[in-house]
């Protein structure tokens, strides 16, 4: 079953005199447990496809079905509940509260849903667990290093073990060392607990991770690349495990 | 891959003789090797020759007697100024692909897009693999292994990052005219021509 | 919302709030500012208005029904008494005459005012049980003789009263169970005919008190001796002495509030940062789910959170501020008309007024940001802000505040009865406009700011342009202040003219006998004829004239009537004529009944020359022919008209004067006859002896001390002006603080990035200075001109000082604000500030 998907799905930007297309009739869909990328140049709309995914925004025209069902055109207050229930988000800049505990920050879609304080800040540490940061749950924003910031953004959108997890740009603003241990994570996430997620990037080695690769241009899918399954694993090992000499 | 200054480097450790040499150095590298033990003998031969190595007999029960070969000063010498000399990787413009690029750029049955496309999804299939053996390689007993993989992966990366830099530079691309050759004038050649060049 | 999530964003909005530790307290004090003076006001105003009633007016018995003629006049006991005794239901009726008696200085050592009572010894009992704790109650013979409450004085003791014939000492026969209702002011029992002796008004009564019988039904048999009694007769009445004093009272309030709101605008200032601050934060919850109303919630929270700890704070400040000023008035009272004793209770209605309008305010000046917080799209959020929308709205907003501008100016030139809805249409469109001319007037006052702050000066300018709708909602707050505080000076400059051109011509005569209260005539005891007569005989002095009083009703409004001489008064006085002549209207006043009135009068009831009057007097309502229009000082906030003393005698029955004017023959030395005519006067320590010219300063003196009063109350405004600027600017600091790094690090030195908020506030409280001045002298001509609708000529004085005082103000507040955050962004360390998010 698809867990996204989308209808030629447009965004038009700006006033009628000045259309800016940001996104032109993008079909897409995603199944379940499967890893996908975004990439493209910027200005290419991958950043507004993944907000029109996530209900961040509504189309100018198209569709998204999120289980088959249509978020689109949904009201604000319909919109926000899914975006609470079924959408994980994980922001280029980690986006915490500054002034909330590593644990009580991802508690906060729960407590937003309603579920009791203590039920919600124990589920968060659960959720820190699965990224590793049990041990610093009761540390704020600023007292824990970029990658680490980066992971308990990653167990708040795990929290609410939401359909879909959509990240944007989640390894930007880190170096390429915490930049592999970040994706890494997302893709055993992806296997482990069998979550799809959809990336935006422009970091090959972290598309390299995807199963599939989008690559918008100009707002239009410009390929498609399916990673998985070529076994090429064999060929590479005998590649580079023979050393010619002269 | 230079035999010799891997022979030496090796012997640096301590003092072993051929066979031993041979067997060593996969392990180390954690890679296969295809030189043939008579490879080893011979270099080290030469080695001796040029008086970077010596040995010792050793006396052997069972076989005939073993020559331990152990680093002369001047071994030493040599191996550290290998070890100091930086290696530089050929760019070579003869790339393959890079020909198919620029030949489609002049017209071809394909568009230089869909030569990029084609090029980019293998690339990516290959970082993507090569991504998967690193995720599964142990970091700490496969350390040389990983760091081949490391290799291969920033070297893919590169090569992604430049198919990404033609991608943006294609429409600055499609306007390449490459020089036409020079025509040779054929029948009688102009006077001022004739009296300047010579004919060959 | 679910209680989890109330606890989890308490606990946001506290840790949010303390994070930002002076911009919390800044706007935690606005808030406190303005409910304390809320607060504090209506603690005190309503004790005030007690206070001044039972002195005034003394206190109600309790008795099932009081009952006073409407004109406030004494009148004949029997028709009345009689009329009330024959109804069913009624056990008992009283007929009192009572008078509050003010003591001149120093006359009593206990007390300043009493309240004279005099009783019929053979009914009252019947009405009012007056239980005896010591001696004996008052014999219907006795003469002489007083019981007075507990505490008062003892059983034989003697106590001197002042009479219509001078000083008299009464013995104190019984003393009563119970304690004076008002400790100030005690009432005296006396033998009615001592009372009608003491006040000259043989016969008569002003009060009469009835008793129900058992079971009766009070409500209906109420009405229906008002039924009975008819118009002339009015029960229980509640005096409206107070009508402009209330006015007076309740402009305090008027102060408060305004106060309050401009804390307001600190607040919305305050939140509308908080807002552009938290925009990631917002637009992450909202991205991961958060409803808009959850996102209002938060905000909400956050301001209520602050509305209920400045409020809190407020009312103990104001509770403090209550006692300064029960303090202050208490002695500015006495100044006027004696002492008074202000008790402080806490009111829950000035309890609640207070807090609500605290957490109102508050929660106000949330709201807006709030609701902007929750309708960005959580995207919109996450990118930057668009300053082009900013600049759209201050450009629509100068469009129509300047429309406003020109409506008003045009209002105020054009009709002096729309010059004040014209000025506050001004300060209006001043506000309004404030956003769209921040950009213009800092290109206009770079010139001035370059004098001082050469270097510095263009970063300053652009930080402030930077934030238009910020920097116009301090320069409004400002500018609110300083216009206020022109007005006030102009109108105070206007007044003083005005007051002292009056005294000028209001007092030609050369000695005054004074009473000790003006205004509040039916309390004073006068002197009879024979005190005239004697300053006549005297051979110093060429004329005498004097008021005679009376009052009456009309329309229910109190009037005051004074009868004069009207051959004499004209060489002792002259009154300032709006319409009709002098000479004719005195002439008219000796022949039959004619009335000059005044503006006030005039513009109250509508009245011309020539007019006929229906005057309530104790012979029934007679008419009066209006026959001039003019003004004297003294009366010129009372509803006041005279007429001539023997129209008065024979209409009120009343011949005593309360204020004599004396001329003196030409070339008499005045030091001599001063001491003789005190030697005459002594018998009648009620009034106060005085050369004119002393009493005229004292009078100018007197109106300066109120206008202070004004000045306070102008300042009290500049406080959240003040705390508005300092919010500003620390706002823009915290801001600002990576920006400031980078300065740094390129090179600004300490003082120069000291020097650059320095003239960032200059800049600002310049511009509120600017549009202050214009304000300012909108609505002071605007409420300077509105006086002559009402008949009082306040000359509009163009209020240079104002405005130069509100210059110097401007800058001084500004230099003193950016104290502060000018040191804390000169202290902060470039690393840190560098990594400042």
């Amino acid at each position: 079953m698809n867990i996204i998907r989308t209808d030629s799905l447009t965004k038009i930007y700006g006033d009628e005199a000045h259309k800016l297309y940001a996104l032109k009739d993008v079909t897409f869909s995603t199944e379940e447990g499967e890893f996908v990328a975004i990439m493209g140049p910027s200005g290419s709309g991958k950043s507004t496809l993944l907000y029109l995914l996530g209900g961040l925004d509504h189309p100018t025209n198209g569709k998204v079905y999120l289980r088959e069902k249509d978020i689109s055109t949904l009201p604000d207050n319909a919109l926000s509940e899914v975006r609470r229930q079924q959408i994980g988000f994980i922001f280029q800049f980690f986006n915490l509260i500054p002034v909330l505990t590593a644990q009580e920050n991802v508690a906060i879609p729960l407590i937003l849903d309603g579920v009791p304080r203590s039920e919600a800040l124990s589920r968060a540490e659960q959720a820190l667990q699965k990224v590793g940061l049990a041990d610093r749950k009761s540390h704020r924003p600023s007292e824990l290093s970029g990658g680490q910031q980066q992971r308990v953004a990653i167990a708040r959108a795990l929290v609410t073990n939401p359909a879909i997890i959509l990240a944007d740009e989640p390894t930007g603003n880190l170096d390429s060392k915490t930049s592999d241990e970040v994706i890494s994570l997302l893709r055993n996430i992806v296997d482990e607990y069998k979550r799809t997620m959809i990336i935006v990037t422009h970091d090959p080695r972290v598309a390299a991770h995807a199963d599939r690769i989008v690559f918008l241009k100009d707002g239009e899918i410009a390929d498609e690349n399916h990673l998985k399954g070529y076994g090429n694993e064999a060929q590479i090992r005998e590649q580079l495990g023979r050393i010619t000499v002269h | 891959m230079s035999v010799k200054n891997t022979l030496l480097a090796l012997l640096f450790q301590h003092p072993m003789h051929g066979y031993e040499l041979s067997k060593q150095l996969p392990l180390v590298l954690n890679a296969e090797w295809d030189v043939k033990p008579g490879q080893v003998a011979s270099t080290l031969a030469r080695l001796k020759e040029a008086n970077l190595v010596d040995y010792d007999v050793e006396p052997n029960d069972d076989a005939p007697d073993r020559k331990v070969y152990a680093l002369t000063p001047e071994g030493l010498e040599e191996l550290t100024v290998w070890y100091l000399t930086p290696e530089v990787r050929g760019y070579r413009l003869g790339d393959t692909f890079y020909i198919k690029l620029v030949l489609s750029l002049i017209g071809g049955p394909v568009s230089p897009e869909q030569v990029l496309i084609s090029q980019r999804r293998e690339l990516y299939r290959q970082l993507h693999d090569v991504t998967e053996l690193r995720r599964q390689a142990d970091p700490i007993t496969q350390l040389p292994w990983v760091l081949l993989l490391e290799s291969a992966v920033m070297h893919l990366e590169a090569d992604l990052r430049w198919i990404e830099m033609c991608e943006a530079r294609l429409p600055d691309l499609k306007r390449y005219n490459p020089p036409e050759p020079e025509v040779k004038a054929r029948g009688r050649p102009r006077r001022r021509a004739e009296e300047a060049t010579p004919n060959d | 919302m679910k209680s989890a999530a109330w606890l989890q964003m308490m606990i946001m909005v506290a840790q949010y709030l303390k994070g930002r530790k002076l911009r919390t307290l800044l706007t935690t004090l606005a808030v406190v500012f303005g409910v304390g003076m809320i607060f504090a006001f209506n603690l005190v105003l309503p004790s005030a208005m007690d206070a001044i009633r039972h002195a005034l007016e003394g206190d109600q018995e309790a008795v099932d029904l009081n009952i006073t003629s409407t004109t406030g006049e004494a009148f004949a006991p029997e028709q009345p008494i009689q009329a009330i005794s024959n109804l069913e239901g009624v056990e008992a009726v009283a007929g009192i005459l009572q008078r509050k008696v003010i003591f001149p200085d120093n006359f009593n050592a206990a007390y300043d005012e009493i309240e004279m009572v005099g009783v019929n010894p053979a009914t009252i009992r019947q009405v009012n049980a007056y239980e005896l704790k010591d001696g004996q109650f008052l014999q219907p013979e006795d003469t002489g003789v007083l019981v007075v409450p507990n505490g008062v004085a003892k059983v034989g003791d003697t106590f001197p009263l002042l009479t219509t014939n001078g000083v008299q000492s009464y013995q104190v026969v019984g003393v009563l169970k119970d304690k004076p209702i008002n400790p100030d002011m005690p009432r005296l029992l006396t033998t009615l005919s001592d009372a009608q002796a003491i006040v000259n008004q043989p016969g008569l009564i002003n009060l009469i008190q009835v008793k129900y019988a058992d079971g009766a039904n009070s409500d209906r048999l109420t009405a229906q001796i008002e039924k009975t009694l008819g118009a002339d007769f009015v029960t229980n009445a509640e005096s409206d002495t107070f009508a402009s004093m209330k006015i007076g009272l309740a402009m305090l309030n008027v102060f408060a509030v305004i106060a309050l709101f401009l804390g307001g605008f600190l607040i919305f200032n305050t939140f509308r940062t908080v807002v552009i601050e938290r925009r990631h934060d917002l637009g992450m919850l909202r991205a991961i789910g958060a409803t808009r109303r959850q996102i209002m919630q938060l905000i909400l929270l956050e301001s209520l959170l602050q509305g209920l700890i400045g409020t809190f704070i407020g009312l103990v400040t104001g509770y403090l501020l209550a006692l300064i000023m029960t303090h202050y008035l208490t002695g500015l009272y006495s100044q006027f008309a004696g002492s008074i004793t202000l008790h402080l209770e806490i009111r829950a209605s000035a309890f609640l007024l207070a807090a609500l309008m605290g957490l109102g305010v508050t929660l106000l000046a949330g709201y807006f940001p709030a609701r902007h917080a929750s309708r960005t799209a959580p995207l919109e959020a996450l990118r930057p802000t668009t300053v082009a929308a900013a600049h759209r709205a201050a450009r629509w907003g100068l469009y129509v505040g300047l429309g406003l501008m020109l409506v008003a100016a045009l209002l105020l030139i054009v009709n002096e009865a729309g010059a004040p809805l014209g000025a506050v249409v001004f300060l209006v469109g001043t506000v309004i406009a404030a956003p769209g001319l921040v950009v213009p007037a800092a290109r206009l006052l770079d010139p001035i700011l370059t004098l001082w702050f050469a270097r510095e000066g263009d970063i300053a300018r652009s930080n402030m342009v930077r934030q238009p709708g910020r920097a116009s909602i301090t320069a409004s707050t400002l500018m609110i202040g300083l216009a206020t505080l022109i007005m006030i000076a102009a109108m105070v400059s206007g007044f003083d003219a005005m007051t002292e051109d009056m005294l000028n011509t209001s007092f030609a005569s050369d000695i005054l006998l004074m009473p000790p209260a003006i205004a509040v005539y039916s309390n004073l005891i006068g002197a009879d004829p024979s005190l005239k007569q004697n300053l006549m005989a005297l051979p110093e002095v060429e004329t005498v004239s004097d008021w005679h009083f009376a009052s009456s009703f009309h329309d229910g409004s109190r009037l005051y009537i004074l009868g004069i001489d009207p051959t004499t008064y004209p060489q002792v006085t002259a009154l300032e004529f709006r319409e009709g002549n002098a000479q004719d209207a005195y002439a008219a006043l000796s022949s039959g009944r004619n009335v000059i009135i005044n503006s006030l009068t005039a513009i109250t009831f509508g009245l011309r020359v020539g007019d006929t009057l229906a005057l309530q007097t104790a012979e029934g309502a007679q008419p009066y022919r209006v026959v001039g229009i003019a003004n004297d000082i003294l009366n010129l906030k009372l509803l006041s008209m005279m007429i001539s003393q023997d129209n008065m005698a024979t209409d009120f029955h009343k011949t005593e004067s309360i204020f004599l004017m004396i001329n003196l023959k030409p070339g008499v030395d005045q030091q001599v006859a001063l001491s003789k005519i005190k030697t005459v006067a002594q018998a009648y320590p009620q009034f106060k002896v005085d050369l004119t010219d002393n009493y005229r300063k004292d009078l100018l003196d007197i109106t300066t001390g109120v206008v202070q009063i004004f000045y306070i109350l102008a300042a009290l405004i500049l406080i959240p002006a003040a705390l508005g600027l300092l919010n500003t600017l620390t706002i823009n600091m915290l801001e600002r603080t990576r920006e400031i790094g980078v300065v740094r690090a390129i090179g600004a030195s300490r003082t120069q990035v000291q020097r650059m908020v320095v003239a960032e506030a200059l800049l600002l409280g310049l511009f509120g200075a600017a549009m202050g001045v214009l304000a300012g002298v909108a609505m002071s001509y605007g409420f300077t001109t509105a006086f002559s609708t009402i008949g009082w000529k306040v000359p509009y004085i163009f209020p240079i000082m104002g405005i130069g005082a509100a210059l110097i103000i401007a800058i001084l507040l500004a230099m003193f604000s950016s104290v502060l955050p000018a040191r804390n962004a000169a202290k902060l360390d470039i690393i840190r500030a560098l990594q400042y998010e």
